[in-house]
């Protein structure tokens, strides 16, 4: 939702991006233009049994190798401008328009390529036709070609009005994706915002549910950038997150929750949805930029609540999570100086992560932290002496503090004015009251709600591919193979952006 | 009548302090800026310089709308006037980056200020955090808007001396405005440190008791009675004998409570048996 978020997806996927290309070349020197030729015949061909048989499974099987091939078209994008040229041909509106966007010498190399004229029956194709603007669009925004991409996203928007078919739904979302992300890199936010809000009022009637979380995000996401909580908060008020939507994209929709829950005050619900959004990030290495800010999150309002995170959270995750542990560990001392150091030495870092005002209000967590230290080892203690302990200004201000602590239930204890000293209150039996079984109903529920959403989250193949597999031999074996595959992981090429 | 002479008599009403008069004149004023399509910050109409000074004289108009019906304590319609102010703030041709201290920190201050006496603070986190990140303002030079912060800090934390001393010192108060809020935030910090009190002692005495309410000490202990009913929410406090007792009731969990828990089974039984 920062752009420092940005900065680490784009920085987590740069390396490995390189690594990945690099043996695609190795192990295919020979002639890497057949193969992503192919590739693209190939997709082409599922795009059509998407259309002809109305399953989007076939939709996920090509997403699932679209990293791959967007990487391949990056370096060369000849067969990209030939694939043009074959199904629009070389004077179809279409083609004239996609192949402005692409460089000039390999447009003239598909041209000399194929010279004769198209096959018109593909033209008439919209998931074909949204499928190449797809391609065109991850090659501009790959090559930095802003401008253009800006061009192209006006087109886009206006192409994207005039569909309505369910078989186009995997594509519309990630279309949008990319708009918006063309927008954001040109940050022009509000201007996009009435597009986001109309598109999303239109794939919410038609019950397009991948569109619809897939905007939902991005219009959260737009608000956040521009720190509208309110708005943000209003939006999420009003819509209903889909919930056969990817992992991918709930996730995301989880960590902006999170946020907009945790900057009202509403820390327990923030929790949930730092967790939900920890535990559906897809667990790949594009995904490490993402779970680190949602764990950075996590961490932040686990200690807004009053909790200490577990050390093995800073152990396990890859990522710089210093400032993190060092505030954790101020709070954990309940040491104001320390915090106060801290806040100071790694304030650039928190801004930069955008949670430098959730941090900030941890202070007041800090002071309690050391009052409920002090009331556990004491049992009765002077009040100039917390004062002195814990730094605070003056005697007069720690009882205040202290009464306030007292109030807020942070500790059992009392205060005696005259003599200006805090006596904590013996420890009550818990089994004589009904904190257990609060307790205890809150596990039975959760563990209930788990139950639930596993029987939610199990997919089942829709009707009509049953009665094809029936009828046999429609699909061959290792497609059907393929197309399990790619439902597995389709959702995870999500996160490379 | 047009707008310059509309505005230039709302101007010399608001410099002799005529609040309601202003008011009367804010209606009229806000028709002509429809009017003249200058009540809402576009991008259509922030182009050229000229209508960026056009905007600039609406913003100040609102202001001033904004000021006298806080004097006249309509607070309701001072929240509706400041989201119309709203978006003459964020928008980026009015205000360039980093101003310190003018006209647009105060109001918001004062807006933070009145969000916050009335205990809606989530609200008041929400606008902060639009504030500190955007870089129209700068949050940690800004006088007007350090107050509001501060008071929050320390409200929150429980350190009411520093609030007293921030409320109390006439020359802490960065403009005379804030001033206006004086009252409300002595009674709101006086009920925080009662509820406080009450459940951290079993009795005080009378006179100590006035000390940490920041109630004068020559005042009688009848009057202070008196004032205290009337002002806090007091029900159980008992004054005896030179101490206040606080009746402090003993809530006993410890009764288990049949009727919740068969609720409770009742209702995972329901979730088992759900068809999902």
């Amino acid at each position: 939702m920062s752009s420092a978020k940005d900065v680490e997806m784009l920085d987590a996927s740069a390396p490995a991006e390189a690594n990945t290309t690099a043996p695609d070349q190795e192990s295919s020197p020979e002639q890497p233009q057949i193969t992503v030729a192919l590739e693209l015949e190939l997709n082409f061909a599922s795009l059509h049994k998407a259309a002809a048989n109305f399953d989007n499974r076939y939709i996920t099987k090509v997403f699932r190798d679209l990293g791959s091939l967007r990487r391949k078209i990056v370096t060369d994008p000849t067969p990209l401008a030939s694939a043009i040229v074959k199904t629009y041909g070389l004077e179809g509106a279409v083609s004239l328009r996609l192949l402005q966007f692409l460089p000039t010498e390999s447009v003239d190399a598909a041209k000399a390529s194929n010279g004769q004229s198209a096959d018109n029956t593909d033209a008439s194709l919209p998931e074909i036709n949204a499928y190449l603007h797809l391609l065109v669009q991850l090659y501009l925004l790959d090559t930095n070609a802003l401008s253009q991409l800006r061009d192209l996203s006006t087109m886009i928007v206006a192409l994207l009005k005039s569909y309505n078919r369910r078989s186009l739904d995997f594509i519309l979302a990630k279309l949008w994706f990319y708009v918006a992300r063309s927008a954001e890199l040109h940050e022009e936010l509000i201007a996009l915002r009435p597009e986001l809000l109309s598109a999303l009022r239109t794939a919410t009637l038609r019950h397009d549910d991948q569109t619809t979380a897939s905007l939902i995000t991005l219009i959260l996401r737009n608000y956040l950038k521009s720190h509208d909580i309110s708005q943000a908060a209003n939006l999420c008020e009003k819509i209903v997150f889909p919930a056969n939507a990817g992992a991918a994209l709930s996730a995301r929709y989880f960590y902006y929750m999170s946020f907009i829950n945790a900057v009202q005050l509403d820390y327990s619900t923030a929790h949930e949805c730092a967790i939900a959004a920890v535990r559906k990030a897809p667990q790949t290495k594009w995904a490490h930029g993402f779970v680190q800010e949602a764990t950075k999150l996590k961490i932040i309002i686990e200690l807004l609540m009053g909790d200490i995170p577990e050390l093995k959270v800073f152990k396990a995750a890859n990522g710089n999570f210093e400032p993190y542990f060092q505030v954790c560990k101020a709070v954990r001392l309940g040491d104001i100086k320390l915090f106060e150091e801290v806040l100071k030495k790694y304030e650039e870092t928190f801004v930069k992560d955008n949670l430098f005002t959730l941090v900030s209000r941890l202070r007041q967590n800090v002071i309690r932290t050391g009052i409920r230290t002090i009331s556990l080892s004491y049992s009765k203690i002077s009040l100039k002496d917390i004062c002195i302990k814990l730094h605070l200004e003056s005697e007069e201000a720690t009882e205040y503090i202290v009464s306030k602590a007292i109030r807020d239930g942070v500790i059992e204890a009392t205060v005696n004015h005259e003599q200006g000293y805090m006596k904590s209150k013996e420890l009550l039996d818990v089994y004589s009251t009904k904190l257990p079984q609060e307790d205890f109903d809150l596990r039975i529920r959760f563990c209930l709600s788990l139950h639930t959403d596993s029987v939610k989250a199990m997919r089942y193949p829709s009707d009509d591919s049953k009665n094809a597999n029936s009828d046999a031999n429609t699909e061959s074996f290792d497609d059907k193979m393929g197309l399990l595959q790619a439902l597995e992981d389709g959702d995870l090429e999500d996160f490379m952006d | 009548m047009t707008l310059p002479s509309l505005s230039a008599e709302l101007y010399a009403l608001h410099d002799a302090k005529d609040y309601a008069g202003c008011l009367k004149l804010l209606s009229p004023i806000k028709i002509e800026l429809i009017k003249h399509n200058l009540l809402v910050p576009l991008p259509s109409n922030t182009s050229s310089e000229e209508q960026l000074n056009d905007l600039k004289i609406a913003e100040r108009i609102l202001e001033i709308g904004c000021y006298s019906l806080l004097f006249i304590s309509d607070y309701d319609s001072f929240e509706s006037n400041f989201s119309q102010l709203r978006p003459f703030y964020s928008c980026r041709q009015l205000h360039q980056n980093h101003e310190h201290t003018t006209e647009a920190t105060k109001i918001i201050s004062l807006y933070l200020i009145y969000l916050l006496l009335q205990g809606r603070i989530s609200r008041f986190h929400v606008e902060l955090e639009y504030i500190v990140n955007t870089d129209t303002f700068d949050v940690d030079k800004d006088k007007y808007l350090q107050y509001p912060i501060e008071l929050e800090k320390n409200l929150m934390e429980g350190n009411y001396i520093q609030v007293w001393r921030l409320l109390q010192n006439d020359a802490s108060l960065p403009c005379p405005e804030f001033g206006h809020f004086k009252d409300t935030l002595v009674n709101t910090l006086r009920y925080e440190i009662a509820k406080s009190l009450e459940k951290t002692n079993k009795k005080i005495p009378v006179l100590n008791c006035k000390t940490l309410l920041y109630f004068p000490q020559e005042q009688s202990d009848l009057a202070f009675e008196q004032v205290l009913k009337l002002q806090l929410d007091v029900s159980g406090w008992e004054f005896r004998d030179g101490f206040i007792h606080f009746d402090i009731e003993h809530k006993n969990d410890s009764i288990s409570d049949n009727s919740a828990i068969i609720k409770n089974v009742l209702c995972y039984a329901e979730l088992i048996e759900s068809i999902v």
